[in-house]
Formats: C-alpha cells, sequence, structure tokens
C-alpha cells in the first residue's frame, strides 16, 4: 500500500511539473513565434529538443531504439500530431479568437480523454464512471467555460 | 466555424497524442520515448513548414541564442506528462496538468514575469481554475464502483483498431 501512495505522489508531482513545464513552453513558444514565425518555432525548438533528449538518453543509457520495434506503429506518431496540433490552434486563434480556442481545446481534450478511460480504449486501464465521476467531469468542463467568460 | 472545428480537433488531437505517448513509454521506457516524441515532432513540424512556407522556413532573421535553448522545455513536457499518464491514469493526469497550467499563467499573469504584461488576477478565472480543480477532486474520490479492478482485454483491442 505504502508503494501504491508513493506512486500516486510521484504521478502528481509530474502532473503538476508538466502542467508548469506546459506554461512556460506557451510563453516561450508565443514570443519565439512572434520572432520568427510560427513554424520555424515549432521546427526550431523541437529540434533542440530532439537533441537535448537524445543527448540525455545516451548519457543515461537509457536509449534502447530495439524496444520500438514492439510498439505499434499508429502510437510512434504521437510526437508528429504536435505539428497538426499547432496548425490548427494557429488556425483557430486566427479566426475565433484566443480565448474560445484555449477553452476549446481543454475541453476537447478532457472529453476525449474521459471517453478513452471511460471505455478502456488505447490500452489504458478502464475506469469505472458512476455519478461521482460524471458530476466531477461536468465541474471540470464548467471551470474551463468560467475560463472561456474570464 | 472552421475555427471552432480547428480548436476542437486539437484538443481531440491533444487526448491522443498524451495516450500514444503513454503506450510507447510501456514498452520503451522514459528516454526512448521522449526522444522519439521529439524527433518525430521535429520532423512533422520541418514538413508541414515546408509545406506551409517553402525555403522561407529556413529563414531565421531575429533569432536569439535562447530560443533554441527553450526546445529543451519540451523534454520536461513530454517526460513529465508520460509519467503523470502511467501513473495516474489518463483523466486524472490530464485534468491535473490543466490545472496547473492554468494556475501556473495565472501566477505568470499576475507576477509579470520574463517582461511580459502584468495582467491583474481576474475573479472570474480564479474560480474557472478553482472548479477545475473541485472536479478533480470529486471525479477522483468520488465513490468508486464496480468495474475498477476489472481491465476488459477486448474493450481495450476493440479501443486500439479505432486509433
Amino acid at each position: 500500500m505504502r508503494n501504491g501512495v508513493g506512486i500516486i505522489m510521484k504521478g502528481i508531482l509530474a502532473a503538476i511539473a508538466a502542467g508548469g513545464f506546459i506554461t512556460l513552453q506557451g510563453a516561450a513558444n508565443s514570443v519565439i513565434g512572434e520572432a520568427i514565425g510560427t513554424w520555424q518555432a515549432a521546427a526550431l525548438t523541437q529540434l533542440t529538443g530532439f537533441v537535448g533528449a537524445l543527448a540525455l538518453a545516451l548519457l543515461l543509457r537509457g536509449l534502447q531504439p530495439r524496444t520500438l520495434l514492439a510498439v505499434k506503429p499508429v502510437y510512434a506518431t504521437g510526437g508528429a500530431l504536435g505539428a497538426l496540433i499547432i496548425f490548427g490552434n494557429v488556425t483557430a486563434i486566427h479566426q475565433i479568437g484566443i480565448t474560445l480556442t484555449t477553452s476549446l481545446v481543454l475541453l476537447g481534450q478532457l472529453a476525449l480523454t474521459f471517453l478513452i478511460e471511460w471505455r478502456g480504449w488505447l490500452g489504458s486501464k478502464r475506469i469505472s464512471v458512476g455519478p461521482a465521476q460524471a458530476a466531477g467531469f461536468a465541474l471540470m468542463a464548467g471551470g474551463v467555460l468560467l475560463l472561456a467568460i474570464g | 466555424m472552421t475555427g471552432i472545428i480547428w480548436a476542437v480537433a486539437s484538443g481531440l488531437l491533444l487526448s491522443l497524442q498524451n495516450l500514444f505517448n503513454a503506450n510507447v513509454d510501456r514498452k520503451a521506457g522514459m528516454w526512448t520515448t521522449t526522444t522519439l516524441v521529439l524527433g518525430m515532432g521535429f520532423a512533422a513540424a520541418l514538413l508541414l513548414g515546408l509545406a506551409a512556407e517553402g525555403a522561407a522556413l529556413f529563414q531565421l532573421a531575429g533569432m536569439e541564442p535562447w530560443f533554441a535553448f527553450s526546445g529543451l522545455i519540451g523534454i520536461g513536457v513530454v517526460t513529465c506528462m508520460v509519467q503523470g499518464v502511467k501513473r495516474l491514469g489518463p483523466t486524472f493526469a490530464v485534468s491535473l496538468a490543466l490545472c496547473s497550467q492554468l494556475a501556473f499563467a495565472m501566477l505568470w499573469d499576475s507576477m509579470g514575469w520574463l517582461g511580459l504584461e502584468r495582467v491583474p488576477l481576474e475573479p472570474t478565472r480564479l474560480a474557472g481554475v478553482l472548479l477545475l480543480a473541485a472536479g478533480i477532486v470529486v471525479f477522483k474520490l468520488g465513490g468508486r464502483g464496480r468495474s475498477k479492478e476489472r481491465v476488459l482485454p477486448a474493450a481495450a483491442e476493440a479501443g486500439q483498431d479505432i486509433a
């Protein structure tokens, strides 16, 4: 049981840190995109991120390319979806503004993630969905909507 | 209308991206996964960027050295997100990360860090983040019913086909 709590604590810290990194990345990318262009920013930052990750992987002896043979090819395209996400974001912001775009992106992300975990798709463990989960999800959606207005 | 569709599509793709990456991590481990994700991201941005702008993609006038280093933030994003999803499950991890992201953004705005203009804390936005956080707590701690431990392989397979 102690082990289980440890795993959850680490997961919580990781998710909170991820949120911090995403904010930092968003702020940096918007400054860089203004200066050199959206696609230039996307390609440049991911190139240096890739080089950095590769160096760290080699340094920590964590690079095992052969293991990728066991990965379903569609899962390996996760990173590439980023380019489509950037395109969608930029197009949407251009047409409907940043606030509505951000809110719709958050809602879309949350809704599909919830659906996938509820149905146990994409190798995720099925969660039981009772009134509490439905209410929790409705609260989250309400929070995003408030952010849209605010 | 197309703007709305693009925004929602971006959100759906973000969700898929997190789950795809978590599936790579299951087989390949943290560092191979992060390297692959950022490598694929670069390749796709290069291709789409070339399609959109042609050779102008390589014009980097106005470039500053720190732009390159900021790419390292992506390592933190990918590793932390994958670890979060792996340990907490997708919905809990994603909603927590969203909440943290919004809280950091508000903190950032209200402090005016990194030379950005100071934006005062809006009560509506604060209420939105608090509501989001409350939703996470209810979602996670609310009564859990029947199928918690029961993983249905058939359903997981069916889902994989959809992807």
